[in-house]
């Protein structure tokens, strides 16, 4: 397989010199954080009076783990070194749908390391400045639309900026420019493929080679379903827009786990419970810490995904370790009759089932004590026989499998294709109307 | 022999009409329809003049639809008739999976569409033409 770097040095640097530049830019960081009014607050009670008071991960690991109600509550500036916005060239904000919004800041030189990045990235899943980027995701205040366009840029692909949605431009796009590359969201891309048919196009007749699928978690599964759709390489990327955004960790052409970017971020996985760092391999909590931004410094930042690292080396030859997929979150979790659901592990099950098509919805209901289940999933258009029998074989399949996965006996509803909802932004697939307790 | 289309359909309002509507558009002429309710789902089983050209058109419009060997028989309407139809098929030991009939007009003829479990024979076939049923195939059903 061919491997390109984008920065060979650093990405295939052993692991000794990786933590030297961790430790090196971290002491920049941390100055920078005494500008901040939350850290200087936090320096100040835990006794740290200099970056060299710093200068071991032992230190570091002192530090206060961050949430994002400790963002919410600085906001908007509680985060930001200086007193104005002078050295600020560009802010970011979440959506904020579920209450206060967190901000991000970046001064020139912090945009230039992010740029870098997701260039670093983009080449690590196989893109040259031959290729025609098609970026699908939104603009404007979410990172992954700009972040994505600006390495993309850097990379030398023509990037097509046409932003989310509309989706017959999209495809008109994709065949006269010859597109081969989309960024895109897993639902969108699956809402795509019906799109592109119903709209006369063979997918053979476009030039697509390649999706960078993100914003959203998915699985192994949808992976798969959706590059034999395609007939394409699908790639995840793991980011969110307190850490820069995209950029963060990327697969490879090899496709096996992320590469956290370590000369950049430092990762740590916790128990999400007592906040103890784990051992690599474990699941737990990803915690990360941005070597690359001044502007807004944020060490030890809870994202609340789950996950675990890979200890094994990458075939690719990169040395910075990998994250697995999002397993889960540590707030979308389900307690459904007591037991801990993550919607990720019915997802997994029932993308297995070939008679099954792209998309489900889970419901949760209350009947006088007990919490019920739903699963509503599409059938596949091409494997109905037209026998009512099979149908409900099918139906006891899919509960006894899921019953096996999440330990819960779930009611399944077969649906038409394209009935259920589809999500071109991030898929709200869990309807809960169980009330409060 | 015919062929019976069978259309998944989601149990709400308006996913018939969406079925008619498409099968509409491409003049496609349906003679005859059930919808069988399995819940949350239906199963719109359509007898149409041309089955294969109807299937591709809702395929295409991704609809999940298959086609179902069937048997479409004219029954001359009179009292005990549709008795002697499943007689015989009882007597070779057939069993009838799904049936719908209706009569256009009383006294007339009666259509019967029937879906089995064992293929029909030839020889059960001509047995049925003798006891005056008329086996029809979706080109002669009118």
């Amino acid at each position: 397989m061919q491997v390109n770097y984008w920065n060979k040095e650093i990405e295939t640097a052993d692991r000794a010199e990786i933590e030297a530049i961790q430790l090196e830019k971290l002491q920049h960081i941390i100055k920078a954080a005494f500008k901040t009014p939350f850290y200087s607050r936090h320096f100040k009670k835990l006794g740290i009076k200099s970056p060299r008071d710093i200068k071991t991960f032992e230190d570091f690991r002192k530090l206060p783990l961050v949430s994002k109600e400790d963002l919410r509550r600085g906001y908007p500036n509680g985060f930001l070194a200086g007193e104005n916005y002078d050295d600020v060239v560009r802010m970011h904000s979440s959506s904020g749908t579920t209450g206060i919004p967190t901000v991000i800041y970046w001064n020139r030189e912090d945009l230039e390391a992010a740029t870098d990045l997701v260039a670093r990235c983009l080449t690590a899943a196989g893109c040259t400045r031959s290729d025609i980027f098609q970026n699908m995701m939104s603009y404007g205040l979410f990172t992954g639309g700009l972040g994505l366009h600006y390495g993309a840029e850097r990379l030398g692909m023509m990037v097509i900026p046409i932003g989310g949605g509309n989706t017959i431009r999209q495809i008109n796009t994709m065949r006269d420019f010859g597109t081969t590359t989309l960024h895109i969201t897993p639902s969108y891309l699956m809402h795509l493929a019906t799109a592109i048919k119903e709209h006369g196009i063979a997918l053979e007749t476009l030039s697509l080679k390649r999706a960078i699928v993100g914003a959203e978690p998915h699985t192994e599964e949808t992976r798969r379903k959706l590059e034999e759709i395609f007939n394409i390489d699908c790639y995840n990327c793991y980011g969110l827009s307190e850490m820069n955004g995209p950029g963060l960790a990327f697969e490879c052409v090899y496709k096996n786990g992320l590469h956290i970017w370590e000369d950049s971020y430092i990762l740590e996985i916790i128990d999400p419970a007592t906040g103890e760092l784990l051992p690599d391999g474990e699941t737990g909590e990803v915690v990360v810490t941005c070597l690359n931004r001044r502007a807004m410094p944020l060490m030890r930042y809870r994202t609340r995904d789950l996950a675990h690292v890979y200890t094994d080396m990458c075939q690719c030859g990169r040395t910075h370790r990998r994250l697995s997929r999002i397993k889960g979150r540590t707030d979308d979790m389900l307690i459904i009759n007591g037991v801990n659901v993550f919607p990720s592990q019915i997802e997994e099950v029932i993308m297995k089932i070939p008679e099954v098509g792209t998309n489900y919805m889970i419901h949760l209901t209350k009947s006088g004590a007990i919490d019920r289940l739903t699963v509503k999933v599409e059938i596949y258009s091409k494997m109905f026989s037209g026998d009512p029998v099979e149908l409900d074989i099918l139906k006891d399949k899919i509960s006894e499998e899921l019953r096996a996965s999440i330990y819960i006996h779930p009611r399944v509803q077969l649906h038409e294709p394209g009935i259920l909802p589809t999500f071109e932004g991030k898929g709200k697939r869990v309807v809960d109307e169980r009330g409060e307790f | 022999m015919t062929e019976i289309l069978n259309v998944f359909v989601d149990n709400t309002p308006g996913r018939i009409k969406s079925v008619t509507e498409t099968l509409a558009r491409e003049n496609v002429n349906i003679i005859a329809f059930a919808v069988h309710d399995k819940g949350e789902f239906g199963l719109m089983k359509l007898v149409a003049t041309e089955p294969e050209r109807a299937k591709l058109i809702l395929a295409e419009n991704g609809f999940a639809c298959a086609l179902r060997e069937a048997m479409v028989v004219a029954v001359p309407d009179k009292p005990g008739n549709l008795n002697e139809l499943t007689g015989i098929l009882l007597e070779h030991g057939i069993n009838i999976s799904g049936i719908f009939g209706f009569v256009i007009e009383g006294g007339q003829t009666g259509i019967c569409c029937l879906e089995t479990s064992e293929p029909v024979t030839k020889a059960l076939q001509s047995e049925l033409e003798q006891a005056g049923f008329r086996i029809l195939t979706s080109m002669t059903i009118f």
